[in-house]
């Protein structure tokens, strides 16, 4: 049972923190065609915004191998370092997704997710991965250990 | 009638030759021709392979070829053979990504002044640029040697990402010089602003002086090389019946064929029929006032390539659907448009009408075959 929830919080976090991800892709995409003068509706925004979750099909599996790796650190430090449970896993979430972000542009030799071309949207989109370790922690099992 | 009776009858053999002639009729039309329909025959002859990461070619008027290499070669064909020795004088450039020597073109007065041109990317992996150079090509041994280098145009500001250059070159009727440069990928809003050369086309002197003509000249904070804005990554850009023709790579879909006009903005990325590969927005208007529609728009995505004029059609080539498209117009609109020679079914790079009046088309993979229509 511990590990299912465990494995139901890590891919609540990959979910919750893909889809914010999005939203504030969407953001930053419609804002950089605002600033150079195009007139945007707050109903066409939101359908964009619908139709940007297509990346999530992309970017759920690849933050849930990142949180995976993140989560496997942040339970070990805090387990022989100490310190709050919920600062590590939330630090070891962004920490993740921005080394995912970087990750992607050695790779593709560009960052091919256009709301994290900007070092702004790259830090903003990092951030989700915050979200994602703060869910986590509220969803899965507190461990014995880790209670200290 | 027995059996017998029947295999030696007059009819039998009638029958016989019949089968046979409309067989041997049947083999040769699918071997000579796959454009039937059109009532015009057609056959494919390599004229030679072996070529690295080929981009664009040109004929000189003794019919020697010109191919370059993006990794920085200039290739010469002569009586069909690919000739060991290579071009000297190339200028360095940048290869990497879709990067390096790109296109190559004649002055319109060559056979006097020896004069071409040459697009490429300049830099390194965090400063480069698209740059166009005039050089004079001079006989040196059995090929040729570029001299009088002039740097004439480096786009600004340099970029760091080494994707969506454009670099196809055109000469007007005046003599001027227009470049495409792309909008480096990463930097597509840009393209909609005047202070840069992203997703532009623009326009020069052939001595690299600015023709007072040129639409911004004179408008504060443009750049006054500027012809052309809102493009993407352009592949093309031919001149002929007095319009210039370009064709640009959209993303995941929005691939189009434009008319040029000075001043008139083409779009990218406010208005756009693509997407983004990974499924995103780009933006959500297809169409925007005050913005031109594309002549053609190719969605889902064939990747044009190339493009010339060829008995009074266009004919593009395609990367991604390894296709030669047809394309007949009239009035600014196309009129019909589908594949030709369907037997060239691979990436396709560049395509000129050749000295001989056939079409001769560059491979991806480095071949280049000549289309003999009869």
């Amino acid at each position: 049972m511990t590990f299912i929830r465990m494995l139901f919080a890590w891919l609540s976090a990959a979910v919750a923190a893909s889809i914010a991800a999005s939203v504030i892709s969407s953001l930053f995409v419609q804002n950089a065609l605002i600033d150079v003068g195009a007139t945007i509706d707050i109903g066409s925004r939101l359908s964009a915004a619908v139709r940007d979750f297509s990346i999530l099909q992309a970017l759920i599996p690849l933050l849930a191998i990142a949180f995976l790796v993140a989560f496997i650190v942040a339970a070990l430090s805090h387990r022989y370092l100490g310190g709050s449970r919920l600062a590590w896993f939330c630090s070891g979430g962004a920490i993740s997704f921005f080394t995912m972000l970087m990750i992607m542009v050695w790779v593709f030799g560009l960052m091919p997710i256009a709301g994290a071309r900007s070092l702004t949207g790259h830090i903003s989109m990092s951030l989700c991965g915050l979200l994602g370790g703060w869910l986590y922690i509220k969803l899965a099992p507190q461990q014995n250990h880790e209670q200290r | 009638m027995s059996k017998d009776s029947f295999m030696y009858s007059k009819y039998f053999r009638y029958a016989v030759s019949l089968n046979v002639l409309l067989v041997v009729l049947a083999c040769s039309g699918v071997a000579k021709s796959a454009e039937k329909s059109n009532g015009s025959d057609y056959h494919i002859k390599t004229i030679a392979s072996g070529l690295a990461s080929p981009w664009a070619m040109a004929f000189l008027p003794n019919k020697d070829l010109i191919v370059s290499e993006r990794a920085g070669k200039l290739r010469l064909i002569r009586n069909g053979k690919l000739l060991e020795s290579e071009i000297q004088g190339v200028p360095e450039v940048y290869f990497a990504g879709q990067g390096g020597l790109l296109d190559v073109m004649l002055d319109r007065n060559f056979p006097t002044n020896n004069q071409l041109y040459l697009s490429f990317a300049y830099g390194d992996k965090s400063d480069n640029a698209t740059r166009l150079l005039k050089a004079k090509l001079v006989r040196h041994q059995d090929t040729y040697r570029l001299d009088n280098h002039q740097v004439l145009f480096t786009a600004q500001p340099m970029k760091n990402t080494s994707h969506h250059y454009g670099a196809r070159i055109a000469q007007m009727d005046d003599g001027s010089i227009l470049l495409t440069v792309g909008d480096g990928y990463s930097y597509r809003e840009q393209a909609q602003t005047l202070d840069n050369h992203f997703g532009k086309i623009i326009r020069i002197n052939a001595n690299g002086d600015i023709p007072l003509d040129n639409p911004y000249v004179g408008n504060k904070g443009a750049l006054p090389e500027i012809f052309s804005l809102g493009h993407r990554n352009q592949q093309s850009l031919i001149i002929h019946d007095g319009m210039i023709f370009e064709n640009e790579h959209g993303p995941k879909g929005g691939d189009e064929v434009n008319i040029i006009n000075p001043g008139v903005n083409y779009g990218w990325p406010i208005a756009t029929f693509g997407i983004d590969y990974n499924g995103a927005t780009i933006s959500p208007f297809s169409e925007y006032q005050g913005m031109q529609s594309p002549l053609v728009n190719w969605t889902p995505s064939i990747a044009p390539s190339s493009m010339t004029a060829h008995n009074g059609k266009l004919y593009v080539t395609s990367l991604a659907e390894g296709s030669i498209r047809k394309l007949s117009y009239a009035n600014d609109s196309v009129t019909d448009e589908g594949i030709v020679f369907p037997e060239l079914s691979e990436r396709l790079r560049d395509i000129v009408s050749g000295p001989n009046g056939n079409l001769v088309v560059l491979t991806d993979d480095g071949k280049i075959v000549q289309i003999i229509e009869q």
